[in-house]
């Protein structure tokens, strides 16, 4: 739901159930490469166990803003940013980092697997972080499970990740990022490389995942954001124009833009 | 007129793909039959060469030690150990070293201070050879031999063999540092070119999962350009084997087995470069170019090795970068 400037004047009491209700949110985010502002002013608050969808035609910041909720913009020489990501009512800047990024767990546009076998690279992250060597098959085969990928690599745990299919790879990453339990999962652009068939059984598992995490998904398709979110954030020129429940950005924008961009006017 | 252009254009353009196709591939032909007949020319020269000596010795040349051009005995045992624990020894220091710095540029140093390091080290591979071997001999022995020799010989000597030594200065131990420092800008340069062709993407989708820096570097960046790190490693090792004349000039010159690392002696390359001059008589000489044809099998073998070694870190089992 769009949090107005009004709602941000509150009092203790509604800050309390604006942390219950909203798993993410975003208040007064300015964002800089250097003396560039990629992101001017961001306030919006992402419902928990919903799927929350930005879209916006290229460069509008829509990766930028998804890289702040992970602080994973600080991987890059020059970002800066003013405002609040607060997560659980909690400021993300004041978190350590590695346990903020295995709570809030993200999945790129190109598929990433790592150098390894297809268990490996499920298995790495939980070793490194020091899960019980027992329990690290079960870890696996859950998450393989929860990202629909199980069935059809079951045989061929061992072979290289770089064999798969983009689809698989992709889904492969999303079990990577599902097997540390994140509370929120965020997604860029994670179907802009695959086919139809490939694209819609990745939607169809955020619709399953969403029982157990937040989503937020950034696509530059806007079908994908009308088919699976529940919440939906136009972005351009780094401002977010509009932000409301997804039937109504689709049906009845209340900005031009907005209106432009979806029915295909400018993009 | 108008008609006319479309229809022609694309023949014409056809034809000359065509041409430049055909000439492409006898060009690459010729390259690969030249080469070829290079390698074959240089390996019958030496095989020629060696002939006299190859039957004389026979096998036996390869496991005798003794090098007594006066009686005309000649075994080649010592020159192939010291091959091998220079090459070696040069290649575990700057093989250990090189990448360690090229993961610092890359994945520490900030960007614009990147180039500039990259660019310093590449220098070092522009000095000729025959500078190391001065630098070698004139600076780096006199230094072992007052400092680090004294000091490996009174505190480590009593207690390893290896150790057991006299300081000469020249010997095994500058020679192995000589050669290291040589390596070095190779390792760096080619092991961080494959670093930097990492996509960012992977690089980040370790850091996104809460990996710390070191186990995305050395669990992720480091195996996914291990093509390029193990090329770099065995065009190194190449240059080891062969390098010549600042190994001739650092490794002092003897015909036993090393006994410790400041044994003076010889590798195959630096004792046919420092005794080619004196050789007195025709079975001397087909000797030492019988040292040369072990030197060119060597490297011929462990090339071939490299190939397959690199080919199954690229095939089923590994990773397809
Ligand atoms: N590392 C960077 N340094 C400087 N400017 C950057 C950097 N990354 C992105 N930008 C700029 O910030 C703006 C927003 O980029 P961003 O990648 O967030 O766009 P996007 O909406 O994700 O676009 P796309 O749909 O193409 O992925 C763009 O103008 C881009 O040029
Ligand atoms: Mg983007």
């Amino acid at each position: 739901m769009e949090v107005r400037d009004t709602d941000i004047l509150m009092s203790d009491q509604s800050a309390v159930s604006l942390d219950q209700a909203y798993k993410l949110r975003v208040n007064g985010l300015n964002f800089y490469y250097g003396s560039f502002q990629a992101l001017h002013d961001i306030s919006v608050n992402a419902e928990k166990n919903r799927i929350t969808a930005f879209i916006g035609p290229s460069g509008c910041g829509k990766s930028t803003f998804l890289r702040t909720l992970n602080r994973m913009h600080e991987e890059t020489p020059e970002a800066r940013v003013e405002g609040e990501v607060l997560l659980d009512g909690e400021s993300v800047f004041d978190r350590e980092i590695s346990e903020l990024r295995r709570s809030v767990g993200m999945v790129f546009q190109r598929s990433t697997p790592f150098p390894k076998s297809i268990f490996e690279n499920i298995a790495y992250g939980l070793r490194i972080r020091g899960v019980d060597s027992s329990l690290i098959s079960g870890l696996v085969e859950q998450s393989l499970k929860r990202a629909n990928l199980w069935e059809e690599v079951k045989d061929k745990l061992k072979k290289s990740a770089s064999g798969l299919s983009g689809g698989q790879q992709q889904r492969l990453c999303i079990a990577r990022a599902l097997a540390v339990n994140p509370e929120v999962l965020l997604l860029d652009e994670p179907c802009s490389a695959l086919d139809p068939i490939g694209t819609s059984k990745i939607e169809e598992l955020l619709l399953e995942i969403k029982e157990s995490c937040t989503i937020v998904i950034v696509t530059h398709n806007m079908q994908q954001a009308a088919r699976v979110s529940d919440y939906t954030g136009f972005f351009l020129s780094g401002k977010l124009i509009e932000f409301n429940n997804t039937k109504s950005i689709f049906e009845t924008p209340s900005s031009k833009l907005t209106e432009d961009y979806i029915t295909g006017r400018f993009g | 007129m108008i008609a006319e252009a479309p229809l022609t254009r694309p023949r014409e353009k056809k034809a000359r793909g065509g041409r430049g196709d055909r000439i492409y591939h006898v060009l690459i032909k010729a390259i690969v039959g030249v080469v070829l007949a290079i390698f074959a020319g240089v390996f019958t020269v030496v095989v020629f060469g060696a002939w006299p000596a190859v039957k004389r010795f026979g096998p036996g040349f390869l496991i005798h030690t003794g090098w007594d051009p006066v009686h005309l005995v000649f075994g080649a045992l010592p020159f192939i150990v010291g091959t091998i624990l220079v090459a070696f020894g040069a290649m575990f220091l700057a093989g250990g070293i090189g990448l360690m710095t090229a993961v610092c540029i890359t994945e520490l140093l900030p960007r614009w201070l990147q180039g500039p390091v990259t660019y310093l080290i590449e220098l070092l591979a522009f000095i000729p050879s025959v500078v190391y071997g001065l630098f070698g001999l004139l600076v780096l022995a006199p230094f072992l031999q007052e400092t680090v020799e004294v000091w490996i010989m009174e505190h480590l000597g009593p207690h390893f063999e290896v150790f057991n030594g006299a300081p000469y200065g020249v010997g095994y131990m500058s020679a192995i540092l000589i050669l290291a420092i040589m390596l070095l800008p190779l390792i760096v340069t080619l092991s961080r070119e494959a670093l930097v062709l990492v996509p960012r993407d992977v690089r980040e989708g370790g850091y996104a999962l809460g990996l710390q820096k070191w186990d995305v570097v050395w669990g992720i960046i480091v195996p996914y350009a291990r093509n390029g790190i193990v090329g770099s490693l065995v065009l190194a090792l190449g240059r080891a084997l062969g390098e010549t004349i600042a190994v001739a000039m650092t490794i002092g010159g003897g015909y036993s087995l090393p006994k410790t690392v400041m044994d003076q002696g010889y590798t195959l390359a630096s004792v046919i470069a420092n005794e080619f001059n004196e050789v007195s008589s025709d079975m001397y000489l087909s000797a030492l170019i019988y040292c040369g044809l072990i030197l060119l099998v060597i490297t011929v073998v462990v090339n071939v090795l490299a190939y397959f070694l690199v080919r199954r870190l690229s095939g089923a089992h590994g990773f397809k970068a």
